[in-house]
């Protein structure tokens, strides 16, 4: 009572201080439980979402129970695939564009220009392993046996080991390479911004051929009837002689291109920016089927049972049957999405704009049997220790309801054989979407939290400076008037700091709440 | 003196940063007490219509074209999508205007929008502002151009929030307009007049300087063209790769490696190979227009060129034009005999709310036989027609028509007593119009969707001729000559292709009929005998535009564009080689029969999304701007400021929160806390504000005295526009005020009533260094009165004279006159001293309850512009440098301090950085007209000149 009496001030601005603070913490998504879905079949069950960082690179990669992700703001982390915990997160130099590849119990990225620069961590700890120095890529690291491939955006190409990142050879190409690298048989295949197919032996780094290709590649090529295939930016689809290099197929296609082509068997579907799905049989040129979509696409689509997964700029993931392309099933996402979708039944996974990794659970896909390999929390594998615990929230919030039906009997999962869902390729989709309002409520808390104890500390050392001007005035003692003035100054100088800094505080807290509104 | 008190100045220097802070929202409001008006005509009743993607925000009369609009952007959205791969967050808002001079009254953007400006894409909301002006073709590119910025704006957003980098390279203008235009329209004859100038002058600028024609035509053609040959030759893909890769470099041409693999220098050069390669052979087959023809021009900024007939007294051998060249848009009367001559100004442009503008690009001149010369002006809302008797050298008549918004280009018939013109209405639609000057009878001639401008009598005054889009390319812009019949109302084809007929002209004997065309390449000059064979006249390496015959009918008056201005010439009418054919010739030309081209043009203007009924608009406010500042000193303490706008979506109305504290004590914390609510609404053509304020701290007077104050109250502003020019503004307050003095003084406490009044008229024009031309005048009556102990508190007069008179281009003599009073129990103290006012004197050192200034400065040009180019760095410019001889004058006294005469002179010099940037540095020497004294003074000023 007697700091209210007394310093009426301070205790006013504790008070206003926690009630913006309980504000600002108010729990965010119980509110949310009440936004239930609509009395349809729900197939598609979300499970978990994961918030690693600020914007996911252009993929994800699952196995033996986990799921690997990289941001734009230097993070990667890995997720426990079936309780959804963060198992650890990484900071790296710089950030991932291209995603990350996980295999063999490592992860591997590629961090971005201007450090660049391979690295491989272990799934289980995120510890690294090594680090080699390239530039920096458009793709995550390719991945083949003991072998690592990558490129840079200038055309570095480099083949390192995978247990122990000792480079094996090197080559410069001296082309701009914005998509990331394939590799069929022994042919590691190069697509270039200037309109050329390149291949280098896989081992030896030799060149074998350069294929002039129609126009800038953005999207890895894919065989299919004996070619390969390699759509170019304004739609000229050739199928390339994997022997010479020669052209001897050539067909356009109408719209523009930035993810590539894919393949299953003979059929070739191709994705444009403008959200066309087109198919056509690779070895007559026949077009099987079109499919326009009402959204924009920059993320290559995923094969996986039977069926050809779009993700759009609107924030819906379309599952297309591969045989008659009709809309099998539709997605809808909080956020657009970033990456292409992972299958790893019984679960899709798929991460967004907003950096999280979202999980869902699809029944009608019979799980894989379970690998002894598998890692996760659960601590199945021994020597594990015990992962440390992350922030997990249930997927809440618009579209959680999913209609469910196909055209086709949905078979057993398989995997197209020499596919790997875990490297998808983009160019770098730009995608936005509404802010979770979460996010606002948490980012905001904090700069407000930092403001209210600003200005607490920096009225408290006012008050011991006026304190000790009160001394420096009233004494008569020559000695403690100095003392006094000194003491006097420090404080205020003290407080200063502090008001500035409370200042901006308060400043990024209002940019914070009003940016979410 | 105590600690303690020196801290107090903390708290007078922390209340004045902080005022400066609350109520400078931008530089202007140091001199906020002029300016020009943006005047609201008309109150629009809007509406919204939403599509997937846009809002767009139109009024009753325009909705048609707005089911179009948004028709159209939706489809420009599902193209800019694909190419920019990139999808905008929210839905992008479109205001549509019906005519430029509704899009003139925008409260969105404070600045008054040039006739130049087709359209507007705003930063902070991303909001796309698009008048329209009669051509579909060129309002739909117009708008496609427009949505191509929104895109750019959200991946730059979006770039910086992925990325978290603050720092990065900042995109030049020429790649931001050179991509809308690339991606939003063709490369045309206007390109081609631009490009092909440079070249052949050997003016074409490397890529990295193109940042001098900022601010230009010019930079929009520059970037399109580079633009256009990185996607000829390397793709159309790497033009959004250089917005997905601008977080890779801290400098633009850094990002030619990563994206196209070649450095911006070797782009330049490659693209400057190309462009010459492109314009150089066309010396090989046009020549220079000066070869024949006779530079009649003196400065190189004449419009609209036109004869003045023979038998005008006092205009022998001359002509009218109209120029900008003096910083305002006049129209002059000139000779045509050669370069010595004396120009006359016949009519003053934009100082008079009359003659806003005479839309010298726009709008053609025309003069009777009689000497009555007939022009459009831009006055208040809309247009008017004009007619100046050259003889008597005043206006005689003046014509307005409600339903019509635009008139242009009016053109008299032989007798002089009709006028035909083109005139655009409320709803969007331009047409033919006839006017009987003698029974005021206005007549429509054409009404559809097609934009007819242009129309000009045929001697015989029973046909008219006009240029249209009505032709079979007409919606890619294309432009044909077409025949009206006045007494059969049938439209006939003259001329047919895809280019662009414009300006026809009839020669004195009617024989011949000229027009200016761009089927070859070029603009060149045609024209149509009566037996209906076609003729070239020149084959100029320059442009030629607005020809017009001269009495003689053997010479062309018309304007040649060099150089980037447009110069008036004589041409002689001597057509170049054998004809080209009659028109009609299928061949050659693509002309339909009368009656069977009047194309239908259609649009896919069903959306499923668009809902049949628009929804009425409602104000919803959100944030705008939220300005921060603190003001430290360090030992002392510190104070804080806050200003928060927020304004509804087409910135007719806007709320402002402040919040301040000059605290220098933990005690004096909530003592001190000045606070502010203001509400503005701009929607009509009266602006209205009213504020609510609690303001309290510790301030220092104009004679150091500190006394604490404490006031709480509303208050009401009003601002009438009497013109663009002109306005009254009033404030009417009530508050409560507790002011307390530490000695002598009682304190004052009581309920005060304040009422001030000003007359504002400002028609100053500027150089960055301040007004160089115009003048500016205020006149403030206030009063406060006191409820509390009934009577009067203080009253207030200001007069503020200033006037620019022109001596030069860049030179000016400015007079100020300032007087101000106050008096009453608690007077305001003026101040004076310091570069602001009196120079040569410490800053407000004199202070009194009245006080008199009067400055007399005389300002030139020293250095047009500096640069330096230090090895290795490359070439530093700096702005120019301009230098001031002053004198000033004035005494400020009360009643109790009388003063004598103080004055000072002096030299000065001003740069301008930019904005209120502007350097001063001035050396004074004082004197009282008893003795001057030699000591100098130097005194550095950073604000624009008074």
């Amino acid at each position: 009572m007697e700091l209210l009496a007394v310093k009426p001030g301070l205790a006013r601005t504790w008070l206003l201080g926690c009630c913006v603070l309980l504000a600002c913490g108010a729990p965010p998504s119980l509110a949310r439980a009440d936004e239930q879905p609509p009395a349809v079949p729900v197939r598609f069950e979300p499970l978990w979402r994961q918030d690693i960082g600020r914007r996911l690179g252009a993929s994800l990669s699952a196995e033996l129970g986990l799921v690997a992700a990289a941001t734009l703001d230097r993070r990667v982390a890995a997720i426990d695939l079936e309780s959804g915990k963060r198992i650890w997160r990484k900071k790296r130099a710089a950030g991932i564009q291209g995603g990350v590849t996980l295999t063999g119990g490592r992860v591997l990225g590629v961090c971005d220009f201007p450090k660049g620069g391979l690295f491989c961590l272990d799934a289980r700890t995120g510890e690294e392993q090594w680090q080699l120095d390239t530039g920096d890529a458009w793709g995550a690291p390719l991945v083949r046996g003991p072998h690592v491939w990558s490129a840079s955006s200038f055309g570095e190409i480099v083949c390192c080991s995978l247990a122990t990142g000792g480079l094996l050879w090197r080559a410069e190409l001296d082309r701009l390479v914005r998509a990331p690298l394939g590799l069929i048989d022994t042919l590691l295949l190069i697509p270039t911004v200037e309109a050329q197919l390149i291949a280098l032996d896989a081992a030896t780094g030799e060149e074998r051929w350069r294929s002039e290709v129609g126009g800038a590649l953005y999207g890895r090529p894919a065989p299919a009837a004996g070619l390969l295939w390699s759509v170019s930016y304004a739609g000229v689809l050739c199928g390339v002689d994997p022997a010479t290099g020669a052209v001897l197929e050539r067909r356009e296609l109408e719209g523009l291109y930035r993810c590539g082509v894919v393949s299953s068997g003979d059929t070739l579907i191709a994705l444009s920016a403008g959200g066309r799905v087109t198919a056509l049989h690779a070895a007559t040129g026949e077009l099987l089927w079109e499919q326009a979509l009402e959204a924009a696409s920059g993320i290559p689509p995923v094969l996986a049972a039977r069926l050809v997964w779009v993700s759009l700029s609107d924030g819906s993931v379309m599952a297309l049957s591969m045989g008659t392309g009709r809309v099998a099933a539709e997605l809808t996402l909080p956020d657009p999405a970033a990456t292409g979708v992972v299958v790893r039944p019984p679960y899709l996974i798929v991460g967004t704009v907003r950096g999280d990794v979202l999980a869902f659970h699809w029944p009608d896909l019979a799980p894989l049997p379970r690998d002894p390999r598998t890692v996760g929390v659960s601590g199945t594998a021994p020597g594990w220790r015990d992962a440390p615990k992350a922030d997990r929230r249930h997927l809440a919030a618009r579209g959680s309801s999913f209609e469910f039906s196909l055209g086709a009997p949905v078979q057993p999962p398989s995997f197209e054989p020499g596919f790997q869902a875990s490297t998808m390729m983009t160019s770098g989709p730009v995608i936005l979407g509404d802010k979770p309002k979460d996010s606002r409520l948490k980012s905001g808390r904090w700069w407000a939290a930092g403001w209210i104890f600003g200005t607490a500390a920096a009225l408290w050392l006012q008050y011991e400076a006026d304190q000790a001007y009160e001394v420096y005035e009233n004494t008569g003692n020559a000695a403690h008037r100095d003392a006094a003035l000194n003491r006097a100054e420090r404080y205020d100088r003290y407080a200063t700091g502090v008001w500035i800094t409370s200042e901006v505080f308060f400043l990024m807290a209002l940019r914070a709440w009003l940016k979410g509104g | 003196m105590s600690v303690r008190r020196d801290r107090r100045h903390l708290a007078w220097f922390c209340a004045v940063f902080l005022g400066a802070l609350l109520w400078a929202t931008s530089a202007g409001a140091q001199y906020g007490t002029f300016g020009k008006n943006k005047v609201t005509y008309r109150e629009f009743e809007w509406q919204i219509l939403r599509s997937d993607h846009f809002e767009l925000y139109f009024y009753p009369e325009e909705e048609d074209l707005a089911r179009l609009t948004l028709a159209s952007a939706e489809r420009s959205y599902q193209r800019h999508r694909a190419a920019f791969l990139h999808e905008v967050e929210g839905p992008i808002p479109i205001i549509l205007y019906s005519s430029h001079h509704d899009f003139q009254q925008t409260n969105i953007t404070s600045m008054f929008l040039p006739e130049g400006v087709g359209g507007l894409t705003d930063h902070m909301r991303g909001r796309v502002l698009m008048p329209f002006t009669g051509s579909y073709h060129q309002f739909f590119g117009t708008l496609e151009h427009e949505l191509v910025h929104a895109f750019q704006l959200s991946l730059n957003a979006s770039l910086s929030r992925d990325r978290n980098r603050s720092r990065r390279a900042a995109v030049p203008l020429w790649f931001t307009e050179g991509l809308a235009d690339h991606w939003s329209s063709e490369w045309d004859a206007d390109g081609d007049m631009v490009l092909r100038d440079l070249v052949i002058r050997g003016n074409l600028p490397a890529i990295n300087e193109f940042w001098r024609y900022n601010g230009t035509f010019t930079v929009y053609k520059l970037g399109q063209s580079v633009l256009d040959f990185v996607e000829e030759n390397y793709g159309d893909d790497k033009l959004t790769n250089f917005y997905t890769d601008l977080w890779k470099a801290r400098n633009f041409e850094d990002l030619f490696l990563h994206v196209i693999g070649i450095t911006q220098e070797e782009l330049s050069s490659r693209w400057m190979q190309a462009v010459r390669e492109r314009y150089y052979p066309d010396v090989l087959r046009a020549e220079p227009l000066l070869h024949n023809a006779r530079k009649v021009s003196k400065y190189g900024a004449e419009l609209k060129p036109t004869p003045v007939p023979e038998g005008v007294e006092g205009y022998e051998n001359a002509y009218v034009f109209i120029s900008s060249r003096g910083g305002y848009t006049n129209i002059y009367a000139a000779s045509l005999a050669g370069e010595e001559y004396e120009m006359r100004t016949l009519l003053k442009g934009q100082r008079n709310p009359e003659y806003l503008s005479f839309h010298s690009y726009k709008s053609r001149l025309d003069i009777s036989a009689r000497g009555m010369l007939v022009f459009s002006t831009h006055a208040g809302d809309r247009d008017a027609l004009v007619i100046f008797d050259l003889r008597r050298k005043r206006v005689v008549n003046r014509w307005r028509h409600d339903p019509l918004v635009g008139m242009a280009s009016p053109q008299w018939d032989s007798p002089g007593e009709r006028i035909v013109f083109s005139g655009l209405a409320r709803q969007g639609q331009r047409d033919i119009y006839l006017l009987d000057t003698g029974t005021n009878r206005l007549e429509q001639l054409t009404d559809d969707l097609f934009n007819d401008t242009e129309p000009t009598f045929h001697p015989d005054g029973d046909r008219v001729l006009f240029v249209s889009d009505r032709c079979e390319h007409g919606q890619d812009g294309a432009t044909n000559l077409f025949e009206l019949d006045l007494e059969t109302g049938v439209v006939e084809q003259i001329t047919g292709g895809h280019w662009r007929d414009l300006s026809p002209s009839w020669s004195p004997d009617g024989e011949q009929l000229l027009f200016v065309s761009t089927r070859d390449g070029l603009r060149n000059l045609y024209t149509i005998d009566a037996d209906g064979n076609r003729w070239q006249l020149t084959c100029s390496l320059e442009a030629i535009l607005d020809p017009r015959w001269l009495p003689s009918g053997d010479e062309i008056l018309a304007s040649m564009y060099r150089e980037g201005r447009l110069l008036a010439v004589v041409i002689p009418a001597v057509p170049i080689g054998d004809p080209l054919g009659p028109i009609g010739d299928a061949a050659t030309e693509s002309v339909v029969a009368a009656d069977a081209q009047l194309r239908e043009w259609t649009w896919e203007t069903s959306l499923d999304s668009i809902p049949a009924q628009p929804a009425k608009y409602r104000s919803r406010f959100s944030l705008d701007a939220a300005v921060g500042g603190i003001a430290v000193s360090p030992g002392y303490g510190g104070g804080e400021a806050l200003q928060v706008l927020l304004r509804d979506m087409l910135g007719n109305k806007a709320i402002m929160f402040q919040l301040a504290n000059t605290t220098i004590s933990t005690h004096a914390f909530f003592d001190n806390f000045s606070a502010g609510v203001t509400y503005i609404d701009l929607s009509r053509r009266i602006n209205r504000g009213i504020s609510l304020y609690h303001h309290a701290g510790t301030y220092y007077d104009a004679r150091n005295v500190p006394f604490f104050e404490r006031r709480a109250g509303f208050g009401y502003l009003l601002s009438y526009p009497l013109s663009r020019f002109t306005r009254l503004e009033t404030n009417l307050g009530l508050a409560w005020r507790d002011k307390e003095k530490p000695w002598g003084s009682a304190p004052r406490k009581g309920m005060l009533g304040i009422h001030n009044i000003s007359w504002v008229h400002d028609t100053s024009l500027w150089l960055p260094t301040g007004p160089i031309d115009g003048a500016r005048h205020r006149v403030t009556l206030g009063l406060t009165m006191d409820f509390h102990r009934p009577g009067l508190e203080n009253f207030l007069a200001v007069v503020d004279l200033r006037r620019y008179v022109r001596l030069g281009t860049r030179s000016a003599l400015a007079l100020r006159f300032q007087g101000r009073a106050s008096g009453g129990p608690d007077p305001q103290v003026f101040l004076l001293g310091g570069a602001h006012s009196l120079r040569g004197y410490p800053w407000r050192s004199l202070a009194g309850t009245r006080a008199v200034l009067g400055n007399v400065e005389l300002r030139f040009p020293l250095l047009r512009g500096l640069f330096l180019v230090p090895e290795g760095l490359g070439p530093l410019g700096f702005p120019g440098v301009q230098g001031a001889l002053f004198i000033d004058t004035g005494q400020a006294w009360d009643d109790f301090w009388p003063t004598y005469w103080l004055g000072s002179y002096g030299v000065g010099l001003r740069m301008s950085l930019g904005g209120a940037m502007v350097f001063r540095l001035d050396f004074a020497r004082r004197m009282n007209y008893d003795y001057w004294p030699s000591k100098t003074y130097t005194e550095f000023f950073i604000g624009w000149n008074y």
